[in-house]
């Protein structure tokens, strides 16, 4: 089982959502991390076909999915980053509305939806209307209908965005159950939703592929661009100027800094282990808003 | 007899049964797996079509039923025989108004994104819904025409005529509307034209009675066949949209 991104393009007018972006995926769990408006969701949306690409093409086990059609969304399970109900629809409604789009007999479908809210804690709420639902029952709604007709690859965009730590915790721990023996593709700008559970890692920045890793792989890139120091509050503004501070702790002995930088920050600066937070940070500070006229940690 | 014997030894210490095939039990066992797993699936339009029905919003049929009771009660015990058919008119772009808050659904609650890539895409259960709703507004207009029909000494030829005109150019008016604005307002902009086109109606029997004079049928006639090719080729373009994916869509 093999899904290769050849070159994918996306414009949109003047601005260039996706550029020549080329990755295989096989069997496993992949978290896309990327900024705001890095062009993830245009990437999923593309080897979804809710988007046609510009330029490029999408092979699945050597076949087109142009060609592939129908066939192609049997074997695909999507939850788009913020998606709507019908708002007269129950959890079970939506869930064999879902079945009826995907082609299941309806007695497959009865049993299907019963297994999976099960498998998502919905069973007890299943004849409720969703829109009484929080945010993280919805998000388990939409992996249900996502997984209800068994894919092969599993395409979530920003699954865990709005969940607080507990759901995230309790998706992430879903999304592992479900991720055997497929592609699962999961985007996200947080950084340790995928840490834990992603086989790859794939960075994107500006609609192109800049890294991409096992965890141990950009960890170990990672090395070298962390660093702690403590210095004194009043210059504080000084190295938040200059530097990326990706944690910030006032103590009794001054401000402790853990700074990621590709040169040592200053000559009381000590190294310290680096994370994928870390790697995310040097390369994305820029699109996260932070200040301006800082000399390293990959911004101008 | 020892020969014998020994001969039947031998035979049957040489057909000794072969080793067990460990790889051949795992991929046994991992195709079993494959099988049971399998979900049965349907591909017919039919079959998804049929299934539509249930997801129709219930309001639907319950305004039709409505709409069917209520111009039943006003024509019969109302209206005065041969003045049926004054109500039809404005009834019929009603009837279709019902029934086309369903096909800009899909874009008004944001669910095309979900149901693009699906065996059956947002092309097909548009189709779909517009199966449905065409074939439920044809039986509520034969209904109207049966209850006017009850009332009006007016040739059936002309009863269909006025029935069918104004519920296809409805029809067409609405779909343009939805092909070129796919947002939340675009259901306002349907009820507008519709009521709009229900008030002429209404005036038109009383302020142009000549329209509905036997030599004005040529004229509906006409726009009987003009309102369904547009509806014809508004149908197409809303389909085609839908291949064409997200990119069509102005909400997304």
């Amino acid at each position: 089982m093999e899904l290769i991104l050849d070159r994918l393009t996306k414009q949109f007018k003047n601005k260039i959502a996706v550029d020549r972006f080329s990755y295989t995926m096989k069997a496993g769990v992949y978290g896309l991390l990327g900024a705001n408006g890095a062009g993830k969701t245009t990437l999923m949306r593309m080897i979804c076909t809710v988007l046609s690409p510009t330029d490029g093409d999408i092979l699945f086990d050597g076949h087109s999915i142009n060609v592939l059609n129908e066939r192609y969304c049997d074997i695909l399970g999507y939850l788009p980053q913020d998606f709507g109900y019908y708002p007269d629809f129950s959890a079970r409604d939506f869930m064999l509305y879902m079945a009826s789009l995907k082609g299941i007999k309806n007695r497959a479908a009865h049993k299907r939806t019963d297994e999976l809210l099960h498998l998502v804690g919905l069973s007890d709420v299943a004849t409720q209307k969703i829109r009484s639902f929080s945010g993280g029952m919805k998000q388990r709604l939409g992996v249900a209908q996502a997984v209800l007709n068994g894919p092969k690859i599993l395409i979530l965009d920003e699954p865990t965005a709005g969940l607080d730590p507990k759901e995230r915790i309790r998706f992430r721990n879903l999304i592992s159950d479900l991720a055997k023996d497929k592609i699962v593709l999961l985007s996200t700008h947080i950084v340790s939703d995928i840490e834990c559970i992603a086989d790859q890692i794939i960075m994107m920045k500006k609609g192109k592929l800049i890294l991409s890793g096992t965890t141990a792989d950009l960890t170990e890139q990672a090395n070298g661009l962390a660093w702690n120091l403590i210095v004194n509050p009043n210059e504080l503004e000084q190295y938040e100027a200059r530097y990326c501070i990706s944690n910030l702790h006032h103590t009794s002995m001054g401000v402790e800094l853990r700074i990621v930088s590709e040169e040592k920050p200053a000559q009381n600066a000590q190294p310290i282990t680096a994370n994928i937070e870390d790697l995310f940070l040097f390369h994305f500070s820029d699109e996260l808003g932070q200040t301006s006229g800082k000399t390293s940690g990959g911004i101008q | 007899m020892k020969r014998n014997i020994q001969k039947k030894l031998v035979e049957m210490y040489q057909s000794v049964p072969p080793m067990p095939d460990a790889e051949g039990m795992t991929s046994i066992i991992k195709e079993a797996k494959s099988i049971k797993g399998v979900i049965p699936k349907e591909s017919s339009l039919f079959w998804f079509v049929k299934t539509q029905i249930r997801f129709i919003d219930i309001k639907v049929w319950i305004f039709q039923i409505l709409l069917l009771c209520m111009y039943a009660l006003f024509v019969c015990a109302t209206l005065q025989n041969t003045e049926g058919f004054l109500l039809l008119v404005p009834i019929t772009p009603i009837v279709v108004l019902i029934g086309t808050s369903e096909l800009s659904r899909s874009f008004r609650y944001r669910m095309a994104e979900m149901e693009i890539p699906t065996h059956f895409s947002l092309r097909q259960v548009l189709l779909a819904r517009l199966i449905i709703i065409v074939a439920a507004d044809l039986f509520t207009l034969t209904c109207l025409m049966i209850i006017t029909a009850l009332k009006a000494y007016t040739a059936i030829n002309a009863l269909i005529l006025y029935g069918i005109v104004p519920c296809l150019v409805t029809a067409y008016g609405c779909l343009w509307i939805m092909n070129r604005c796919n947002n939340s307002y675009s259901q306002y902009y349907t009820a507008t034209y519709s009521i709009a086109l229900s008030v002429v109606g209404g005036m038109s029997v009383n302020l142009w009675p000549v329209w509905y004079n036997t030599s004005a049928h040529g004229i509906w006639l006409l726009v009987f066949c003009l309102a369904l090719v547009g509806f014809y080729s508004e149908v197409r373009k809303m389909l085609n949209n839908c291949s064409r994916k997200l990119e069509c869509f102005n909400e997304i």
